[in-house]
């Protein structure tokens, strides 16, 4: 127990310290500050320096945020673990984590940069796997990698831990391996920066800063690590690895971009390709999960893609000179990061809550919890009805800069094939926005209401008062961010002109627009609320006389919970309907006698990039391994023989260069 | 206040007053052609005074939510009233995107309203909420897509400037552009407040519908705002159908200050009762489709979308042809 006061001690430290650290990024975004700081420290290629601008503010603003959060519930989460797990290990890799992202965002040299990056990938492996029991070697792997059917939930939680951190691991280090090619054609390239490079050589660049910045931030087919790793990892660090660590990959991006400079109009539509597959097929495999923690993890695929396919809309505006539509799908992106952190910190924690309380976030086991964890469900609630973009919360806000840049685009366009590319992308981001309220409805109405599928919500406990303090925290943010619209875009208003450039009047043309538009939605959503509240008060009012009922059951008195609608059969149609996409699983048992006996019918909806990677990447290792085995027999003539054939061989190529 | 927004306001309360009558409308032309004596045109308001008169029933397993969804229900009608333009009037609170909140607020009014039958635990409304989360979020991109392709076309964000006053001249030069995008919107109009083919108001089995049983365990007044919040939905969708397909005569009411320019006033009040007229003849629209259809199998439902979707694609791609 001493050691989960040292804990209590990292909360007291971390939490007022990043919450001023916010502040100070908060003013400092708003008056544009740009600082800049060198060390005179020894690195091997570099040196190192840091910086402070609008544009990193952005990023900075969220992470100290999230950290504020996260070591506020640290200790209770800890007190939550398995008795005698390593405390001061895991108190130092979380600030490792927290502290690598804040000075990955301010690094203003690259190999400074990637030592930086590598530490914060690093660290979340060790958080990941020493969550359980200390114990002398990792646990053995789970031998599957696809474990999300209805079925499949008796894995036990180490071994389940595990295999996150690995997966995890090689994930980031694949995508580390892509940065350093990206980094190594830039330090070879010519010294007159990006404008006198070929073509070939900024494209190059590009797409391997998008693989490896894209397998951080967890786009569609690298988002491999993030349903496994989100899934494992306990309330405060899958709140600062959905929250925090993915806008890293963002940031990475946005700053890859600004070095390259305007760049060609390839890597506009690369960005809308990469963010339109990853925000539909997030989407659709986050529908279709029966597991709370993996359809939040789906779901920050499409969100990523969301913000990408903004990112790639501004840069095509750019190209055709529309800055209105430029900066509007800019800012869009920009605030999608920030509401995206919100929400899926507030929902990873409550949805914590709900492991910790029941050991289980398996939605086919969960239901009625609304009843037992009222103040957790609702801000579950605040949180779905959040990023399912519903109004007046804050990603509705992001979204609707983000469809009216596109609009923009298509109308200042118009004539050419940017316009087409710009409506496809709206009807995306329509259908996107579509599917996560269908996503949403289904985990938020199957967990939280109705009656209980499993006996195990009986012992639902309330969690402790750190916890409910930070959801409540971040609801409440959710909710102003919405409504606060005119103070948002004055905030990021200094980053945009990392997009736009200084084209002065039509810069100052769009921002008026902007800047005129967004109170008049704010006073919109207000008179909507208002509205709302008047007419509850005559509902109220109409209400006289109110009782309790039992449910209509269709005039059949037994209905029970397991009559309810179940994940599966909420998710079916959908499921049916998108078959080839999404290439579920379905079992349905056959019925042969006549009195059949108990059976299971239901689907999982495998993660097929995890299966194809594995497939393509370890499949082959695996074999050429299993073949070398033979190799190696233990007969001892026979590696006289080997050694014989490689002294021969020596010989003959030390002749060979001799001569 | 200016003479626009007067008349924008009073056009509001209009369409409060008169959006029950659309469903009333409906059913009539359905009896005509079937040639029944049918049901009396203000039934619903006869039948919300007497829901508003009674108790209110709740299921034992329900929470918060399922006494939230009747208010959102109506206060999303409202807020969208409040947005599509009624014709040339133009809207109360319009501004450039409004088109995205008006979307946005009948999903929140959905949101509740399927965590609602969600929350009473029932087999049937759980049905009844996964069948319209499904069905809606194939509409939604359409319902969004098609303001949108008239404000690429228009060059403004609203719905008042982009759809509420068309100019007769532009409407006739480009009659197939406006029809496709009024198909369009028609379909959606149809799938979104569960008419047929889309769903049966009218069934009495649990198993075939979609938005009534998910209201199946309101009742009182509870059911009585949820009545009226369809009957707002369908009612401002009417009014959105109606602006694609009635132009605007002669040039522009309104001045830039929204004052009324002189001698305009009787064609003011001649296109409002154009809109007027439109919107019931949307109502007569769905009614005859009604009549002649029967509802489709539940797999067969997406189609109505794809179709919507196919129309509203053409109109896209026929403004950017011509563009």
């Amino acid at each position: 127990m001493r050691a989960a006061e040292d804990a209590a001690g990292i909360r007291l430290i971390t939490a007022p310290a990043s919450l001023f650290a916010c502040c100070v990024a908060c003013a400092a975004l708003w008056t544009g500050a740009r600082e800049s700081l060198a060390l005179p420290l020894p690195l091997p290629l570099g040196e190192c320096r840091f910086a402070l601008d609008p544009l990193r503010s952005v990023f900075l603003i969220p992470t100290f945020l999230l950290v504020a959060v996260a070591s506020l519930v640290l200790p209770g989460r800890l007190a939550a673990m398995d008795e005698g797990a390593d405390y001061g290990r895991h108190g130092f890799f979380f600030c490792l984590l927290a502290s690598g992202m804040v000075l990955v965002v301010q690094a203003a040299d690259g190999p400074l940069f990637l030592i930086l990056w590598e530490i914060m990938s690093l660290a979340p492996f060790f958080l990941l796997v020493h969550n359980g029991k200390r114990k002398k070697s990792l646990p053995e792997p789970a031998p599957k990698p696809h474990r999300d059917g209805e079925g499949g939930h008796g894995s036990p939680a180490a071994s389940d831990a595990a295999f996150a951190g690995r997966i995890y691991l090689v994930a980031a280090h694949l995508g580390a391996l892509f940065l350093l090619l990206a980094f190594a054609c830039w330090e070879t390239g010519a010294a007159g920066g990006p404008e006198t490079w070929t073509p070939a050589r900024a494209r190059l660049i590009f797409i391997a800063t998008l693989i490896g910045f894209g397998a951080k931030c967890g786009l569609f087919p690298l988002h491999v690590w993030m349903p496994e790793a989100h899934a494992a990892a306990p309330g405060h660090v899958a709140v600062l690895m959905s929250g925090a660590m993915l806008n890293m990959g963002v940031y990475g991006l946005v700053t890859t971009l600004r070095l390259l400079g305007p760049g060609d109009l390839l890597f506009a539509y690369i960005l809308m390709g990469a963010g339109a597959l990853s925000g539909l097929f997030g989407i659709l495999a986050a529908s279709a999960q029966s597991d709370m923690k993996r359809v939040l993890a789906y779901s920050s695929a499409e969100n990523m893609g969301i913000i990408l396919l903004a990112l790639g809309a501004c840069l095509l505006a750019l190209q055709h000179d529309a800055q209105q539509a430029a900066l509007l799908a800019a800012a869009g992106a920009l605030l999608h990061v920030w509401n995206h952190s919100l929400c899926k910190s507030l929902l990873f924690l409550t949805a914590n809550a709900v492991k910790e309380s029941l050991h289980t976030t398996l939605i086919p086991r969960l239901g009625g919890l609304q009843k037992r964890l009222p103040f957790t469900g609702a801000c579950f609630a605040a949180g779905s009805a959040a990023i399912a973009g519903l109004p007046p919360l804050n990603c509705f806000l992001s979204e609707l800069l983000i469809y009216l840049g596109l609009a923009s685009g298509a109308h200042a366009t118009r004539g050419t094939e940017a316009a087409l590319v710009f409506m496809a992308a709206f009807f995306v981001l329509g259908s996107i926005s579509g599917m996560s309220l269908f996503t949403f409805t289904r985990l938020y109405g199957l967990t939280f209401l109705g009656l209980p599928r499993s006996g195990d919500g009986a012992h639902a406990r309330k969690p402790d008062a750190a916890l409910r303090a930070a959801a409540a925290f971040l609801a409440l943010l959710c909710v102003t961010a919405g409504l606060a619209a005119p103070l948002m875009f004055r905030l990021i208003r200094p980053a945009l002109l990392f997009f736009t450039g200084d084209h002065a009047p039509q810069s100052a043309e769009a921002l008026a627009f902007i800047e005129e538009l967004l109170p008049r939605y704010t006073c919109a959503a207000s008179a909507a609320l208002a509205v709302f509240a008047l007419v509850r008060l005559a509902n109220a009012r109409a209400r006289r006389a109110s009782r309790e009922c039992g449910t209509w059951t269709c005039a059949y008195p037994y209905g029970n919970a397991r009559m309810q609608y179940s994940a599966a059969s909420f998710a079916l149609g959908l499921v049916l309907f998108l078959k080839p996409l999404l290439r579920p699983r379905i079992t349905v048992p056959a019925i042969r006698a006549l009195f059949p006996g108990a059976a299971e019918a239901g689907f999982s909806a495998p993660d097929r990039p995890t299966e194809l990677w594995i497939k393509a990447l370890f499949q082959p290792v695996v074999y050429a391994a299993n073949k070398a085995k033979a190799l190696q027999h233990g007969l001892l003539n026979i590696y006289i023989l080997y050694i014989l054939i490689a002294l021969t061989a020596a010989l003959v190529w030390a002749l060979g260069v001799s001569s | 206040m200016s003479a626009r927004l007067l008349c924008a306001f009073a056009a509001f309360g209009f369409s409060l007053l008169f959006a029950p009558l659309a469903p009333g409308i409906i059913n009539r032309v359905k009896a005509v052609i079937a040639g029944r004596q049918g049901r009396p045109l203000l039934l619903l308001y006869y039948d919300l005074r007497r829901l508003l008169r009674k108790e209110a029933l709740y299921p034992r397993c329900s929470t918060f939510f399922f006494r939230l969804a009747p208010a959102v229900g109506v206060c999303a009608g409202i807020t969208a009233l409040l947005l599509v333009p009624f014709g040339p009037m133009g809207s109360c609170a319009g501004f450039p995107g409004d088109f995205v909140l008006v979307a946005g607020v009948f999903a929140v009014a959905r949101f509740t309203l399927m965590t609602a039958a969600m929350d009473t635990g029932s087999a049937f409304e759980g049905m009844g909420a996964a069948r319209e989360a499904f069905f809606s979020a194939l509409a939604e991109p359409v319902l969004l897509f098609c303001p949108a392709v008239l404000c690429f076309r228009a060059g403004v964000y609203s719905l008042a400037a982009g759809m509420g006053s068309i100019p007769a001249a532009a409407w006739f030069n480009d009659a197939t552009f406006y029809l496709t995008t009024g198909a369009a919107l028609f379909l959606v109009l149809l799938q979104e407040n569960c008419r047929l083919p889309a769903d049966d108001p009218d069934t009495h089995l649990e198993l075939t519908m979609i938005h009534e049983v998910m209201i199946l365990d309101h009742s009182g007044p509870d059911l009585a705002f949820l009545e009226y919040a369809s009957a707002l939905k369908l009612w401002t969708f009417c009014l959105l159908t109606a602006d694609m397909f009635v132009p605007l005569a002669g040039g522009p009411l309104f001045d830039a200050q929204g004052a009324l320019l002189p001698d305009a006033g009787g064609r003011a009040a001649f296109s409002a009762a154009l809109t007027f007229a439109g919107a019931v003849a949307v109502a007569v629209l769905v009614g005859l489709v009604e009549s002649v259809t029967a509802r489709f199998r539940m797999e067969r439902v997406p189609q109505i979308c794809a179709l919507a979707g196919g129309f509203i694609c053409l109109a896209a791609l026929a403004y950017w042809r011509t563009s």
